[in-house]
């Protein structure tokens, strides 16, 4: 009886074990099945969030964004990502979204193209910025 | 970023004072972090810089929610325990080239400078000076740094569990290509 009970805590132990491990070691996860709370235009997306940055953060920042917009500059980042910027009403900045080819299949959309894009929202920085974009 | 978004507004509407700007919005800093058990690398791709070449004036800013780790647990507690990035959404350096003469941006090459100035993270604003490079390349000019911060000095608390993970000392990397500003 004793040996049984010792058997099942070490049972216990190794499985509560891997499991801290894996979720330890989880990889940062695709948003492609994750739901966008907020859904619109890359240019109502920046007037909103500039026109009040507290406010935007709260309504914005740590949340999942789908945006509509024009592709007005690409750009090839240090890594294998490359980060779009789509229009505005601001003459320089718009939002930005970095598009990561792990979560993505499609090739990088080019300039003066309209896209679809879901992606984290990240806070802004003269540019609203989005991360781990997925292009829809 | 207010002071980025001024200069460059200023640079765009007064036309002659653009030319001595150079402008990124995808730099790369990242942070380094290395103890005997464990290495832990963060990138942030995103880092918006202004360079202006007469007076030597240097910016950078970035969210802290844009740095990317390889695990998602790590990138968590980065954002919700250390950094607090919530409550402290950007981190920005301002500082200058002090040898900003010694720089000839019509002569591609490389040139060492000196970096110094005010960075603030978590709230808390630091003096750095650090070394670094230029390199001229046209109308590009890469932009290249290392240095360290300790996570104390910018009242970053880490629980004595995890102490042993996270090194007294982060390396900061900067590397950004910024380009001239163009009306």
């Amino acid at each position: 009886m004793k040996k049984k009970i010792i058997f099942s805590v070490l049972i216990l132990v190794a499985v509560a074990v891997s499991i801290g491990y894996y979720m330890f070691q989880k990889p940062v996860e695709s948003l492609r099945d994750k739901e966008a709370t907020w859904q619109g235009s890359s240019e109502d997306l920046y007037d909103e969030f500039t026109a009040d940055e507290v406010a935007g953060n709260k309504t914005f920042t740590g949340n999942i964004l789908e945006v509509t917009g024009t592709v007005v500059d690409v750009m090839q980042n240090a890594d294998s990502s490359s980060t779009l910027i789509l229009n505005s009403s601001h003459p320089i900045f718009g939002v930005k979204c970095r598009i990561d080819p792990k979560f993505n299949k499609v090739e990088t959309p080019s300039k003066g193209s309209e896209v679809s894009l879901k992606g984290l929202c990240t806070g802004i920085n003269s540019d609203v910025e989005l991360n781990q974009c997925i292009i829809q | 970023m207010k002071t980025i978004t001024t200069i460059l507004l200023m640079a765009v509407t007064l036309s002659g004072f653009a030319q001595d700007k150079y402008f990124t919005r995808n730099g790369n800093i990242s942070f380094f972090s290395s103890t005997p058990v464990e290495d832990i690398k963060a990138d942030n791709f995103n880092a918006t810089a202004v360079l202006d070449s007469k007076t030597g004036a240097f910016e950078f800013s970035v969210l802290m929610k844009s740095f990317n780790f390889k695990k998602a647990l790590m990138q968590e507690h980065f954002n919700e325990n250390y950094v607090e990035s919530s409550k402290f959404p950007k981190s920005v350096f301002k500082g200058s080239i002090e040898n900003i003469s010694d720089v000839d941006f019509s002569k591609d090459g490389e040139y060492p400078v000196a970096v110094s100035g005010e960075i603030t993270l978590h709230g808390v604003t630091k003096q750095i000076t650090t070394p670094g490079v230029l390199t001229v390349s046209g109308e590009k000019i890469n932009s290249n740094a290392v240095f360290k911060l300790s996570p104390e000095d910018f009242d970053i608390e880490i629980p004595s569990v995890v102490r042993d993970k996270i090194a007294n000392e982060i390396e900061v990397t900067v590397a950004a290509e910024l380009e001239a500003l163009k009306r």
